[in-house]
């Protein structure tokens, strides 16, 4: 589907400069589509975090309504009303299937696409369109960013990631073409800015800004037609890269000038990375927040550090790094840091969830028409599972989603299938997103 | 603990068979017999015949016992099927299947745990007849140079780039996203991708960079902007209402943006309650820089706005006004003048309002050759300035139509009433955002017909050269050889290597290649446990330096490459010195140390190199053991098995052993010892460096056993003796840093027919004692560096 997408993008390249898609973009009305119920979008935000978790400490005990939350996940207990503890999803294709090791970087690349990555250090990286990306498509159009991608570590930068995996594997959650990934933005301001404006221009020299950037790449897309033409096929997919972000640009200027000028949100923001971590985290998910409050994007995916990162938790007194302990051979003592690790995190989605529910929206609040997942594509990471993944989904989806369970569902049921029920809630109309084999219908109302 | 089986980043992939094939040499080797000569590299000469005869008679047998039932005429997992195969061509049309499936039989992953398995010597049959079919290769007959993926400028070429274009120090590229890293270098076509945040990052770095280098009064920049009293920032002074009251010295500031370099006005909104001789004064500031002085004659009751004209560089600045005269005589009998006091409602800003060609920046003055006038009109003009500078920035001379287009951008800009520079800047940010700018795309006919080799042309050499070697766009002698076509002439490649090399450009080798190669960029995320180690970010910063400048050293003194295993010297300031126990050096200054004596030589004894291979709470001999594999060896060792045995029993068993005792129990398997006996005492060699390279005698309650047998017999005791041994194999250690710097040069991994160029490289070197520039030439001689073939057809 996707490629096939962008071959005809391309192909009638030279006719759509300048003429707005928007209307090819936005989304066929649904039968599950919830926008129509209600006049406030439905958004869907992802937050990863690496080398999975303490599964004993983090799956609660019962099912059903009647259920306490774990240890790990406590720290959500005032939400507890508000999300869906799901267990025993499965994230098939993150399995070696006869590529031997590597499962981090399987880890991230399979956890929002639901496809096995091309083992590759260079040549014909591949693994598929995730699913932020897939609802990026559809309704990315509506908003003035399709879709915002943050991180906290850019990418490792030299030596290799995993395993004969190229870093693009391990530092990527989101995919826009399966060979193209989203690079992340790791600095809290810089994010903000790209979705608010720098505050700094007056209305006239953002309009001239515009007026010239049209023509300039108006230009610059000649340039590069010319240029495709001269070359081979794995160098035309680069062009064509090349081509889908020039348009990506463009279409972010159309809707800028038709959309009312938008006052940016109070928020204050440093200068730079800020070094604390936990304030790092907390940053990004503002950033989110007001995102989704000011529909400036509905569609979000946040990594938490890049798959298989080695940093130590010292506020949580964890002096060893996260990855190493992972690797914790059942012994008490290092399954007890990695529970500590696991715990702090959780601490900072409930951070974001703090925030989603006190921003009142309508009769409710933005939580409730917002889907928060929050999870790894790793099980136990000791055995480096891809099954029994830690998934909790928040908020309630515009009055679509029934929260306040712990959902055990049969072992190996695709995440992906949930990622479809959350893409028919974003008015996303998809059939199939990566592996996934139907309807996650034990969310449904 | 380490699990001695479960290594993450070893290093494989199809695309690395060759490597990959020695590494698994020299395990297997390590398993039944001594380790053989260096110069007993895989033979690569054999005859067709026995070696179909021994597929027969051999291999065919062992693929129908172990791997018919699943991947044969009944059943196809995985869409593997492996009855078909006569020999080793077929094997060859359809390689991609056949080093998958050389892959999980070397890694032993197939058979299955729960088939029946084949005997060691079974499994080292199929495996090396299988290299043998793959990776064969008759390098008398002209062999494949391989396709390089076009090439996405990454953001030190970006930044070197628009450095040598413009001769500014700017830093465009702070705010890009990381390039993904593949084959160990982010210089990687395949692995370079754009994805729209970078094209918004490239926009908006074009639009600054034109911006910064050329000075335009822009229609809409001398719109004012003002900051009211409540905004501003005081240091002494009250707000009261809309105004600022200074009774006493005080300063109120505000941050206004300057969008190109120039002459811009600050104007303030004041006045003042007068009193003594002198009228209110207010001291203007930039950027906390006394700019000038404004009276203030205006009462307070009737303010009025003042201006001072100040010069400023493109950015963001801090424009503060200081009341500087109070004046306070309580007892004065006139009651009108006894308090001085200054009143101000706003700041303002407006520019740029004037550009003197006096103070236009050097860029500007380079590179706005031409104005319009009544010969010349504004088309005409802009196309005199583009020309040369698209030259450069595309690095191949641009057909007229293609600068006129450009040019067409400076009429439109005029013709929106902007001024002519004002539409050079856009001409130029449309420069800087062409794919022919950020991508190295090479040309040629027959892109699409894998057969088709050729040399590339010599713009596209020119760029393949200092993309190599300055990590930037060629200079114009370069570019003046490509186009009269001499640059392909091995005589003139030589001399012109020998320049670049002596240029300081060079020193991207350092940032780029050494970095990378070395690992060096992971010390930025190294984290010592600070309960443990004295560290903080001077120590790091410290231990780059140390190395990085080695490096410079062996580079720009042409030394020997084997000095990175064994040179005798460093370099060191006082902090690092102390570190490592060293006297006699004082300073913040880093200098040459000799290292005769001390038990320290080379990188590997180089406090970086011992940081990023040991865990934030202690060393560890294993990750160790597998850098010097993977790095200086070029033996990277192969995955670890995908079930890791459970081993913690033996730190139950054995809880007063030491750590070494207690991970050389961990290796008693049989299938993680094949590789762990290569690994591990490699690592133990350097164990009497803690995990910040300090020099110890001592682990806890441990005394440190740092010697060791490898597993060809040879046996050391300590880093140096270990360090000789290395240097004894320099001939692997200078294969595998060819390789490493022609994966860098070329811009993608290695191939199994990369295999000949690489002996061809290498048979030079010992003739040329191993230097430097010998390898960096050679490396540019080579097919290929200078040949390319077009895309499509297998691999």
């Amino acid at each position: 589907m996707t490629s096939l997408k962008r071959r005809t993008f391309i192909k009638g390249f030279g006719l759509a400069m300048g003429l707005p898609l928007l209307d090819a973009m936005a989304p066929a009305t649904g039968a599950m589509a919830a926008p129509a119920a209600t006049t406030h979008p439905v958004r869907m935000g992802f937050v990863f975090f690496p080398n999975g978790a303490i599964m004993q400490s983090w799956t609660p005990e019962k099912d059903g309504v009647d259920y306490q939350l774990s240890d790990t996940l406590s720290p959500l207990a005032d939400y507890k009303s508000d999300l869906n503890v799901i267990s025993g999803l499965a994230q098939d294709n993150g399995r070696a299937k006869g590529d031997g090791p590597g499962d981090h970087a399987r880890c991230a690349s399979t956890f929002l696409t639901g496809a096995h990555p091309y083992k590759t250090s260079g040549a014909d990286i591949s693994v598929g369109v995730s699913v932020d990306q897939a609802a990026a498509m559809e309704i990315g159009g509506l908003t003035r960013l399709p879709s915002l991608e943050l991180g906290i570590n850019r990418g490792r930068n030299a030596g290799n990631c995993d395993s004969g995996y190229s870093c693009a594997y391990s530092s990527n959650i989101s995919w826009k073409t399966e060979s193209t990934p989203m690079a992340k933005e790791i600095n809290p301001r810089l994010a903000f800015e790209r979705l608010f404006g720098d505050g700094r221009d007056a209305e006239a020299s953002r309009q001239e800004r515009n007026l010239y950037r049209k023509s300039i790449l108006d230009l610059v897309a000649q340039d590069a037609d010319r240029l495709r033409k001269q070359l081979g096929q794995t160098d035309r997919r680069k062009l064509d890269e090349y081509f889908e972000s020039l348009r990506a640009l463009e279409m972010r200027i159309e809707r800028a000038e038709k959309a009312a000028s938008l006052q940016p949100p109070e928020l204050n923001l440093p200068e730079g990375v800020p070094q604390d971590l936990g304030k790092h985290i907390r940053l990004m998910m503002d950033i989110i927040v007001v995102a989704f409050q000011s529909d400036a994007t509905r569609i979000s995916s946040f990594m938490l550090g890049n798959a298989g990162d080695n940093r130590p938790y010292r506020m949580v007194d964890v002096n060893e790094g996260h990855h190493s302990l992972s690797h914790h051979q059942n012994k008490t003592e290092k399954m007890d840091q990695i529970r500590r690790i696991d715990k702090y995190l959780a601490t900072h989605f409930a951070y974001l969830l703090k925030k989603m529910k006190e921003t009142p929206e309508g009769e409710g609040s933005l939580l409730d028409n917002s889907m928060l997942l929050y999870g790894s594509g790793l099980g136990d990471a000791n055995r480096h599972d891809h099954h029994n993944l830690p998934i909790v989904l928040a908020g309630g989806g515009g009055g679509t989603i029934r929260t306040g369970r712990h959902i055990k569902t049969s072992s190996e049921t695709p995440l992906n299938n949930l990622f479809l029920s959350m893409l028919d809630r974003v008015g996303a109309n998809v059939e199939s997103v990566g592996d996934s084999k139907g309807r996650f219908t034990e969310i449904d109302l | 603990m380490d699990r001695p089986c479960l290594l993450t980043n070893a290093r494989f992939s199809a695309g690395a068979i060759l490597l990959a094939a020695i590494a698994l040499l020299v395990c297997w080797r390590g398993i039944s017999e001594p380790e053989a000569p260096a110069q007993d590299r895989p033979a690569r000469r054999d005859s067709q015949g026995d070696y179909a005869q021994a597929f027969t008679t051999g291999v065919r047998p062992l693929l129908e016992k172990y791997c018919f039932s699943c991947h044969g005429p009944d059943e196809q997992n995985e869409e593997v099927r492996v009855d078909l195969v006569t020999g080793g061509i077929t094997i060859r049309e359809n390689r991609q299947m056949w080093e998958r499936v050389f892959q999980m039989v070397k890694f032993g992953s197939m058979p299955p745990e729960d088939e029946s398995q084949p005997s060691p010597e079974e499994r080292k049959q199929i495996i090396s007849w299988l290299d043998q079919a793959l990776n064969f290769l008759d390098c008398d007959q002209r062999y494949d140079p391989g396709r390089v993926t076009v090439r996405r400028l990454n953001r030190l070429e970006y930044h070197n780039s628009i450095r040598d274009l413009f001769g500014v120090a700017l830093d465009p590229t702070k705010d890009f996203p990381s390039d993904d890293v593949g084959e160990g270098f982010d210089n990687i076509g395949d692995v370079l991708s754009l994805p729209p945040l970078l094209f918004e990052k490239y926009m908006d770095a074009a639009e600054d960079v034109s911006r910064s280098v050329i000075v335009a009064v822009n229609r809409a920049d001398p719109k004012k902007q003002t900051v009211l009293a409540q905004q501003l920032a005081l240091a002494g002074g009250k707000l009261a209402g809309d105004t600022i009251f200074m009774t006493s010295k005080a300063t109120a500031t505000a941050t206004f943006q300057a969008n190109t370099t120039g002459k811009y006005q600050v104007i303030v909104t004041a006045g003042a309650q007068q009193a003594g001789d002198e009228v209110a004064r207010l001291d203007i500031s930039v950027d906390n820089k006394k700019a000038g002085v404004l009276e203030i004659p205006a009462s307070h009751r009737k303010m009025e706005e003042y201006m001072l004209e100040v010069m400023v560089a493109k950015g963001e600045h801090r424009i503060s006004a200081t009341f500087s005269n109070d004046y306070y005589k309580p007892d004065d009998p006139d009651p009108a003048n006894r308090d001085r006091n200054m009143y101000i409602r706003s700041l303002g800003w407006r520019g740029p309002t004037r550009v003197d060609a006096g103070e236009l920046p050097p860029s500007h003055r380079r590179i706005v050759t031409a104005h319009p006038d009544e010969q010349l009109d504004v088309t005409g003009a802009a196309s005199q300035v583009l020309a040369p500078l698209m030259r450069r920035a595309f690095r191949r001379p641009v057909p007229d139509d293609q600068v006129n287009q450009y040019a067409g951008l400076v009429q439109f800009a005029v013709d929106q009433e902007e001024s002519y520079e004002r539409g050079l800047q856009v001409a130029i940010s449309a420069i800087l955002v062409s794919p022919q700018f950020l991508f190295r795309s090479e040309g040629g006919d027959g892109a699409d017909d894998p057969s088709r080799v050729q040399l590339v042309d010599d713009l596209a050499l020119a760029s393949r050269l200092s993309f190599f070697l300055w990590s930037s766009i060629p200079d114009d002698q370069l570019l003046e050889l490509a186009e009269r076509r001499q640059l392909r002439k091995t005589g003139v490649l030589r001399e012109q290597i020998k320049r670049m090399l002596a240029d300081p450009r060079a020193d991207s080798l350092v940032d780029a290649f050494a970095t990378q190669w070395l690992n060096l960029r992971n010390l930025e995320l190294a984290s010592p446990d600070p309960d443990l180690f004295p560290f903080d970010d001077q120590l790091r910063s410290d231990m780059q330096q140390e190395t990085e400048m080695f490096f410079a050293s062996v580079m720009r003194d042409n030394r020997p490459v084997t000095d990175f295993l064994d040179g005798r010297f460093t370099f060191l300031n006082e902090r690092l010195a102390r570190h490592y126990g060293i006297d006699g050096v004082v300073g913040e200054q880093f200098q040459r140390v000799s290292l005769e004596g001390l038990p320290r030589a080379g990188i590997l004894t180089q406090a970086s190199i011992l940081t990023i291979t040991s865990d934030p709470t202690r060393t560890s001999p294993v990750k160790r053991g597998k850098w010097i594999m993977e790095n200086i060896l070029g033996t990277p060792p192969p995955d670890p098995p995908a079930d890791v045995p459970e081993i913690e029993t033996t730190q139950k068993a054995l809880p007063a052993a030491s750590f070494r005792e207690q991970l050389e129990l961990h290796r008693t398997k049989p299938i993680c010892a094949s590789c762990h006996q290569h690994m591990d005492p490699l690592g133990f060699g350097f164990e009497n460096f803690d995990a910040i390279g300090r020099w110890r005698q001592v682990d806890g309650e441990f005394p440190i056993d740092s010697s060791g047998t490898l597993p060809g017999g040879e046996k050391f005791d300590g880093p140096i003796e270990l360090i000789e041994i290395l240097r004894e194999r320099e001939k692997d250690f200078v294969r595998s840093f060819t390789e490493k710097m022609l994966v860098f040069a070329l811009g993608r991994g290695l191939r199994y027919y990369d295999q000949c160029a690489v002996e061809d490289i290498i048979k030079v070197l010992p003739s040329r004692e191993y230097r430097f520039s010998a390898i960096v030439e050679q490396i540019v001689l080579s097919d290929p560096f200078r040949k390319r073939r077009g895309d499509g057809g297998k691999e």
